[in-house]
C-alpha cells in the first residue's frame, strides 16, 4: 500500500524506463506551475539541481547510485535524533543522502520526474537498524583461540547471503560483526552495511573496535586472575612500545636534523634521561617506560641472507649490538666490570669492556663470528665520531593493534559478564585511559551506578537468552534487568544487540529484543536509540549513520506500524537512499 | 517514572488482600479472546476459581469486590504441550527404547522451582512429557504450575513417541528408525486385536486417541504422515519446525504442529513455517521445551512468528486454544470463557506484544506470580511477591 504517485514509479535503481530527454524542459515548465507549499518548493529546489544534472550528465550511472528524489511523506517519524518524534513528518532522500527532515505540510505534489514520493499516512519511518555486537556471517566453526592481531573479517562469510538477508528485511542496514569470545583480547571488529548482498565485502568497513573478553569459559578464580594479568600485560607492553616508538622517532628526528645540519651529534646518556623525562609527561596513557626491547632490528621479522646463511627472526647471529649483550649479560646475573654499569656505555666511545672477550660467549661462537664481531667494534668506533641513525624498535603485531587502542584511536570492548569483572575492567578501562564499551554486561545490575561514573558506556545483547538449562534459572532475565538498570543508572550510551550466537545468525529480532527492553522498563524512546545512533555510536559510525538528519547516508526503513509493536512489518529498506528491500516484491 | 511504579507495588499489594477472597470481580482495558482480537473496557467475574462471566456487560453481584486494572488487560494463561518440568533428568530410561506402560505422573517434582519459572512466564498449564530418547517414552501428564498441590494434577496427557535420531543408538533394539516403524507395526496389529485393552498405547493404536510424536526434519514429517496413514493413526508432529516444507504431509496427518522452541537466533527458514501453516490452515502450536530453555521463550516466540507475518489469530491460538486441545484439557483451559478455570494473566498492555510487561500471573483464580517493579531493580525495594 505504498502509494507512489509519480508516473515514473520505478525504483531510482532501474534506469530503464526512463522518459526521453526531449520531454523535460516540459515537465520542468509544469513542475514550476503547478507547485505551492512548503513541500513543493523543497522539491522545485531539489528538483531543479537534480533536472540539471541529469541533463548534464545523461548516463544512467547516476541513477544507479541513489540519483533521484525519495520522499516518504505522511508517517511518523522515529528520528533517533534531537528533533525526537515527528508525527506526519516527511523524509526526503537525495543522492544518497538524507536531504531533510521535517513535518509535512501535507500539500499535494504532483508527479515529477526523478520523484519517487511514497505516501506513507499511519506508518513510520526510522534510520537503518544497527546490530552494534554480532555474529552475522560469521559461520559456526570448531575451537578456536583468536588473538589481538584476527580480524572478524577473515571470518566473514559474505556469501552467506541468506542470514544477511534475513537481517535486512527485519530493518537492520548495519552490523558490527564481533570476533568470537575466547577469552583476552580477541581481535577487531569488522563494520558491515548491508548496502548490497551481492558486494558485502565491498561495503565492510575494517578495525572498528578492539575486542576483549573477560571472565569467559574460565573456571575458577585462578584462570581470572591469569587472565586479567595477561590483559594488563599486554596493554603495558604496548604502552611501552608505543614508547619507544616515540623515542625512536624524536631520535630519528634529531639525527635527520644533524644530518641537514652537517654536524655529528651524539645522544648522550644525559640526553636520554631527558628525553624519557619529556615523553613520560606526554600522554595520560603512558604507565611508565617499558623496558627497551632487547631485538631492535628493524630487519627482524624478514629473512636475510647474512654471511653466507640465513638468518630469521629476532637474534641475528652476529648483529648483536652492545645494549643487548650488556641486557643479556644482566638477564645472567653476570658480574659487571669493577665501578661501571653496564649499559652505560650505549653510544658512549669509551666502552671499557669487551664483551666479546667473555670466555662463555666467545666459546659458545664459531671463529668466525667472534672475528665478525671484532670488525664490527672497530667499525663502531670509527663511527664513533660520526652520526648514528637511531635503531627503530622490533615490530611488535600485538601491539601495533592494542597501541591503537592506548592512543585511543580506535575504542575497545570488553565482552564481561559478571559483576565483579566489570569493576575490573572499569580499573583496567581507567589505568589505560581506554575509549572502551563495556559488552554483555548481563551481571550489570548491582554495578550499574559505578559503569555509569564511569561514563562507560553498555552493549547488551539479546535479553532473552537461550540458556535456561536445568540449574540456571536464577539466571533468567538477566540482560533483561542489565537493561533496565542501565537505564536507572542512567548508563550512556546503552546499545542492544543481538549479542554472540555462534551460529551466524543475527539481528532479524533487534527490535523484539528491543520491546523485550521496553517491558523491563526501558523507555520507547531509549530503544530505538539503543538500536540505531547509540548503536552507531559504538561504532563510531555516528557522523554517517545511525539517525535520520539532514546530511547523513539515507539508511531509512519503513514500518507498516510501530517498529516495536509485534505485527508491525518492515515495508522498505533504503541504504544509501537505494531501496533495498521492498515487502511487496521481496517475499 | 519511580515514584509511579512504587505506587502500582503499592497498588498491587492492596490488591492481594482484595482477592484474596473466593470471588472478585477485574475491570480491565481489554481482554484477548480466543481469535487474537481485544475486546476493550471489559469486567471479568472470577467465582471459586472459575470464570463467571466476562465481557463488556458483565452485572457484579452484590458483595464481590472490585478491582479497578483499567490500564492493564487480560489475556488467558499459557498451555505448553511440552516440557519435563520438575523431572530433573528422571524421564529417561536407558535400557529400553520401548516403554509404552511408563507414566510421567510418577516421574515430576510438583515443588520444583521450575513450576514457578513457568508461571512466572504465563505458562499455568503444561504437559510433561517423558525424554525423546525412547520410541515410546509412555504416557505424558498435565499438570498446572501453580496453585493448590492437590489441585494441580489434570490428569494424564497423550502418549509420547520419538521417531528422532535421539530414540535409537547401538546400545538396545531397535537401533533404527526401520526397526524401530517394524516395532511398532507388530505392537499396533497386536493391540488392535484386543479390543479390550484400554491401555493408552492401544487406545492410540486403534486411532481413538492421538499422540505426540517426536520428528525434528522434515524428512521425519513425510515418514510419520506415511506411518500414520498406513495404520491409521492420530499424530501430532513435535518440533516440525520444517513442516512447511512438507506441506502435503503436514496436512494428510490431519493434526495440529507442534513448533518450538523459537529463539532469536533462529534463521528465517525455520520462522517463518508457521505463517504458511496458518495460510493453509493447519493448526499449530508452540512450546518452550522448559527447563531446557526458558519458559519465556513460549512468548518471545509468539512474537517472532508474527514478525515474520503470521496471522494474530493463529499466534494466539499457537498459545492458548490449540495446546489445550493436544493436551485434552481444551474444556478446562485454553480461553477465557465462562466456566472455564480462572487461569489468566494480567497484563499492562496488549497480552502479544512483547513491550507489554507481565504484571501478574492468576491459576484458578489465586494469583501465583507478581512482577517485580522497576524499584527492585536499585536493591533498594524488594518485589511485592505475595
Amino acid at each position: 500500500m505504498t502509494g507512489t504517485v509519480s508516473r515514473y514509479t520505478q525504483s531510482p535503481i532501474h534506469p530503464v524506463d526512463r522518459p526521453p530527454l526531449r520531454r523535460w524542459g516540459k515537465l520542468k515548465y509544469s513542475c514550476y506551475c503547478s507547485l505551492n507549499g512548503r513541500d513543493a518548493l523543497t522539491m522545485r529546489v531539489i528538483c531543479r539541481v537534480i533536472l540539471g544534472w541529469v541533463l548534464l550528465t545523461p548516463t544512467t550511472s547516476v541513477w544507479a547510485q541513489g540519483g533521484g528524489i525519495t520522499a516518504i511523506r505522511g508517517a511518523t517519524v522515529l528520528t533517533s535524533s534531537d528533533a525526537g518524534t515527528i508525527e506526519n513528518g516527511v523524509v526526503i532522500m537525495r543522492g544518497g543522502k538524507i536531504a531533510d527532515v521535517r513535518v509535512s505540510s501535507g500539500q499535494a505534489v504532483p508527479p515529477m520526474p526523478g520523484l519517487n514520493l511514497i505516501e506513507a499516512e499511519g506508518k513510520y519511518v526510522t534510520a537503518g537498524l544497527i546490530d552494534a555486537w554480532s555474529t552475522l556471517g560469521l559461520n559456526p566453526g570448531g575451537p578456536i583461540a583468536p588473538v589481538a592481531t584476527s580480524r572478524a573479517t577473515d571470518a566473514l562469510n559474505v556469501y552467506d547471503r541468506d542470514a544477511f538477508a534475513d537481517a535486512l528485511r527485519m530493518g537492520v542496514t548495519g552490523v558490527c560483526v564481533t570476533p568470537p569470545a575466547a577469552g583476552g583480547f580477541s581481535g577487531t571488529a569488522a563494520f558491515v552495511r548491508l548496502k548490497d548482498l551481492n558486494d558485502l565485502a565491498g561495503n565492510v568497513t575494517d578495525d572498528v573496535c578492539i575486542v576483549a573478553q573477560v571472565g569467559l569459559g574460565t573456571k575458577g578464580p585462578v584462570s581470572r586472575l591469569a587472565e586479567l594479568k595477561a590483559l594488563r600485560d599486554l596493554l603495558e607492553t604496548a604502552a611501552a612500545y608505543r614508547d619507544a616508538l616515540d623515542e625512536y622517532d624524536e631520535k630519528l628526528e634529531d639525527y635527520k636534523k644533524a644530518l641537514k645540519d652537517g654536524k655529528t651529534v651524539k645522544l648522550t646518556k644525559d640526553d636520554d634521561k631527558e628525553k624519557e623525562k619529556k615523553a613520560a609527561k606526554k600522554g595520560e596513557g603512558r604507565r611508565g617506560r617499558g623496558r627497551r626491547g632487547r631485538g631492535r632490528h628493524p630487519e627482524h621479522d624478514h629473512e636475510h641472507d647474512h654471511h653466507g646463511h640465513t638468518c630469521v627472526g629476532i637474534r641475528c647471529c652476529d648483529e648483536i649490538t652492545e645494549d643487548e649483550f650488556v641486557e643479556w649479560l644482566q638477564s645472567l646475573g653476570e658480574k659487571k666490570e669493577e665501578g661501571h654499569v653496564p649499559g652505560d656505555d650505549i653510544g658512549n666511545e669509551h666502552v671499557e669492556y669487551d664483551p666479546w672477550a667473555d670466555p662463555d660467549w666467545a666459546s659458545d661462537e664459531p671463529e668466525e663470528k667472534k672475528d665478525d664481531a671484532k670488525d664490527k667494534k672497530d667499525g663502531d668506533k670509527k663511527d664513533d665520531d660520526e652520526l648514528k641513525k637511531p635503531d627503530k624498535p622490533a615490530y611488535d603485531p600485538v601491539s601495533e593493534v592494542l597501541m591503537r587502542a592506548i592512543k585511543r584511536e580506535i575504542p575497545i570492548r570488553f565482552e564481561v559478564h559478571r559483576p565483579g569483572d566489570v569493576l575490573h575492567v572499569l580499573k583496567l578501562i581507567d589505568t589505560y585511559y581506554l575509549d572502551a564499551t563495556v559488552v554483555g554486561a548481563s551481571g550489570l545490575l548491582p554495578v550499574a551506578e559505578n559503569v555509569a561514573d564511569a561514563k562507560v558506556g553498555v552493549i547488551v545483547g539479546q535479553v532473552i537468552g537461550s540458556a535456561g538449562g536445568n540449574d540456571r534459572s536464577h539466571l533468567r532475565d538477566l540482560n533483561l534487568q542489565s537493561a533496565a538498570a542501565s537505564q536507572h543508572a542512567e548508563v550512556s550510551p546503552l546499545v542492544l544487540s543481538s549479542g554472540r550466537q555462534g551460529n551466524g545468525v543475527g539481528g532479524q529480532y533487534l527490535t523484539q529484543n528491543a520491546a523485550l527492553a521496553v517491558s523491563g522498563g526501558l523507555s520507547e524512546d531509549a530503544a530505538i536509540r539503543a538500536i540505531t545512533i547509540e548503536a552507531a555510536r559504538s561504532c563510531k559510525m555516528a557522523d554517517e549513520i545511525g539517525s535520520l538528519e539532514k546530511g547523513k547516508k539515507a539508511d531509512v526503513v519503513l514500518w507498516s506500524g510501530h517498529p516495536l509493536a509485534p505485527d508491525s512489518v518492515v515495508e522498505k529498506v533504503f541504504v544509501d537512499g537505494v531501496e533495498v528491500y521492498s515487502r511487496e516484491g521481496g517475499q | 517514572m519511580h515514584k509511579r511504579m512504587v505506587f502500582t507495588l503499592a497498588l498491587l499489594l492492596t490488591a492481594s488482600v482484595a482477592l484474596a477472597g473466593d470471588s472478585y470481580a477485574i475491570k480491565a482495558a481489554g481482554y484477548l479472546k480466543p481469535d487474537g482480537s481485544i475486546e476493550k473496557d471489559i469486567t471479568l467475574l472470577v467465582i471459586d476459581g472459575k470464570i463467571g462471566a466476562i465481557g463488556q456487560d458483565v452485572s457484579v453481584p452484590n458483595g464481590v469486590a472490585v478491582v479497578e486494572r483499567n490500564d492493564q488487560m487480560i489475556g488467558p494463561g499459557l498451555v505448553d504441550v511440552h516440557t519435563t518440568l520438575g523431572t530433573n533428568g528422571r524421564n529417561f530410561e536407558q535400557a529400553n527404547s520401548i516403554e509404552a506402560g511408563a507414566r510421567a505422573k510418577e516421574l515430576f517434582d510438583p515443588d520444583h522451582h521450575d513450576f514457578k519459572e513457568a508461571a512466572a512466564a504465563g505458562i499455568t498449564t503444561v504437559i510433561i512429557a517423558p525424554a525423546s530418547t525412547h520410541l515410546i517414552g509412555g504416557r505424558t501428564v498435565v499438570v498446572k504450575t501453580g496453585g493448590p498441590r492437590e489441585e494441580r494434577m489434570m490428569g494424564e496427557g497423550p502418549l509420547k513417541l520419538s521417531l528422532t535420531q535421539e530414540a535409537f543408538n547401538m546400545r538396545r533394539t531397535p537401533t533404527s528408525l526401520t526397526g524401530g516403524l517394524y516395532n511398532l507395526r507388530q505392537m499396533i496389529a497386536a493391540a488392535e486385536k484386543n479390543k479390550n485393552d484400554q491401555s493408552a498405547f492401544a487406545r492410540w493404536a486403534r486411532g481413538e486417541t492421538h499422540a505426540l510424536v517426536e520428528v525434528g526434519t522434515p524428512e521425519g514429517v513425510s515418514t510419520l504422515a506415511q506411518f500414520a496413514e498406513e495404520q491409521g493413526l492420530k499424530c501430532v508432529a513435535l518440533y516440525a519446525n520444517q513442516a512447511a516444507e512438507r506441506l502435503d504431509d503436514a496436512k494428510s496427518l490431519g493434526q495440529p504442529i507442534v513448533l518450538g522452541t523459537y529463539e532469536f537466533s533462529d534463521p528465517r527458514r525455520y520462522t517463518r513455517n508457521p505463517n504458511i501453516l496458518a495460510a493453509n490452515d493447519i493448526p499449530f502450536a508452540l512450546t518452550s521445551s522448559a527447563p531446557r530453555y526458558q519458559s519465556a521463550l513460549m512468548r518471545v516466540g509468539a512474537a517472532m512468528v508474527m514478525k515474520q507475518g503470521a496471522p494474530r489469530s493463529a499466534v494466539a491460538a499457537s498459545l492458548t486454544t490449540v495446546p489445550a486441545e493436544i493436551a485434552g484439557v481444551a474444556k478446562r483451559v485454553g480461553s477465557l470463557t465462562p466456566g472455564k478455570d480462572a487461569d489468566f494473566i494480567l497484563y499492562d498492555g496488549d497480552p502479544l506484544d512483547l513491550r507489554s510487561r507481565m504484571r501478574a500471573v492468576f491459576i484458578g483464580g489465586e494469583r501465583v506470580y507478581v512482577s517485580e517493579t522497576l524499584a527492585s531493580h536499585d536493591g533498594s525495594k524488594e518485589g511485592g511477591k505475595s
